[in-house]
């Protein structure tokens, strides 16, 4: 997408993946370009002092408020939402005293049913196990310098209608309504 | 192309006194320009779509950050209101404390940028 002559994309699918991790290995954040690997996240939690081991797959929807969805494409700050992730892994796993946690957002174009983000944590027991792992997802989606761009498949049908969209988080809620701001 | 500028041993005496190097002779243009110290400022999101798709602009620096917005509403027109008014704003990777309202304001709007700063616009994020 960079400009012929421009200096070289922060973007440029080439120089990816890019990985943090904490000094304590316990935190792994990550951006790709290309299909999630959830067995790499659940290999990655794994620990003997672990007894509940949870994954939350976010995957792209076919519609949005009642408009058929085509595929969504999304756009980092590399460098800033590396560190803003792991800062949240780091700060939620101390939190709720998790064993392990990671964090792997896609980059690009994410067509239906696959997964854009994997959150998984693992924890002595389920209870501290659910509310880190939610709590986790909550931050990311409102801190991490990441950005969804929802794509239509009706621009032929909608005139006036855009035919995509950036979208903001603080929108909607947990449970798709949106929050009006006011 | 060459240029004949002083006299070695003059430069070579020039040094030996401590002293920087003798300007080029006037009315000389230099065969190697210094190269020109600007700044990035990365656009994401809105701020891109806003900017006919460009993922960054180049400015010369250096120049506050309330002087770069205003130019850069100058530039694209409409983007304070449309884009800028919603977003936060970062300096070498960490945030600065300036938002738009017309103008730049806040207690970082006399911040000065300098060649190779890196700045960034973030639009309302949406990850997830």
């Amino acid at each position: 997408m960079a400009a012929p002559g421009s200096l070289s994309s922060v973007l440029d699918p080439a120089n990816f993946p890019q990985v943090l991790k904490s000094a304590d290995g316990r935190a792994h954040v990550e951006l790709r370009y290309d299909v999630l690997d959830v067995n790499f996240a659940s290999r990655f939690i794994r620990s003997p002092t672990a007894g509940a081991n949870v994954l939350f797959l976010g995957s792209t929807r076919n519609n949005f408020d009642n408009r058929p969805v085509s595929h969504l494409a999304y756009q980092a700050y590399p460098k800033l939402a590396l560190n803003t992730l792991l800062r949240i892994a780091t700060e939620v796993r101390l939190k709720h005293n998790l064993e392990r946690v990671i964090i792997v957002h896609r980059l690009g174009e994410v067509p239906i049913e696959e997964e854009s983000i994997i959150v998984g944590i693992s924890s002595g027991h389920r209870g501290e196990g659910w509310k880190g792992a939610e709590e986790m997802l909550e931050r990311v989606k409102e801190r991490a310098e990441i950005w969804k761009q929802e794509w239509f498949a009706d621009e032929q049908n909608q005139s006036g209608q855009p035919a995509a969209i950036w979208k903001a988080n603080k929108d909607t809620d947990q449970h798709g309504r949106s929050i009006n701001d006011g | 192309m060459a240029v004949s500028g002083p006299h070695k041993e003059d430069v070579q005496a020039y040094r030996a006194e401590n002293l920087p190097p003798p300007p080029p002779p006037a009315g000389q243009s230099q065969s190697q320009p210094e190269p020109k110290e600007t700044f990035l400022l990365l656009l994401f999101a809105s701020a891109q779509s806003y900017c006919d798709n460009k993922e960054s602009l180049t400015f010369s620096a250096p120049m506050t950050l309330r002087q770069l917005f205003e130019e850069l509403e100058r530039r694209y027109s409409g983007i304070g209101e449309k884009v800028l008014k919603s977003s936060q704003f970062s300096v070498n990777l960490d945030y600065v404390h300036c938002t738009w309202k017309g103008t730049m304001q806040g207690d970082d709007e006399e911040l000065v940028l300098k060649a190779r700063d890196e700045v960034g616009i973030i639009p309302p994020v949406s990850s997830g």
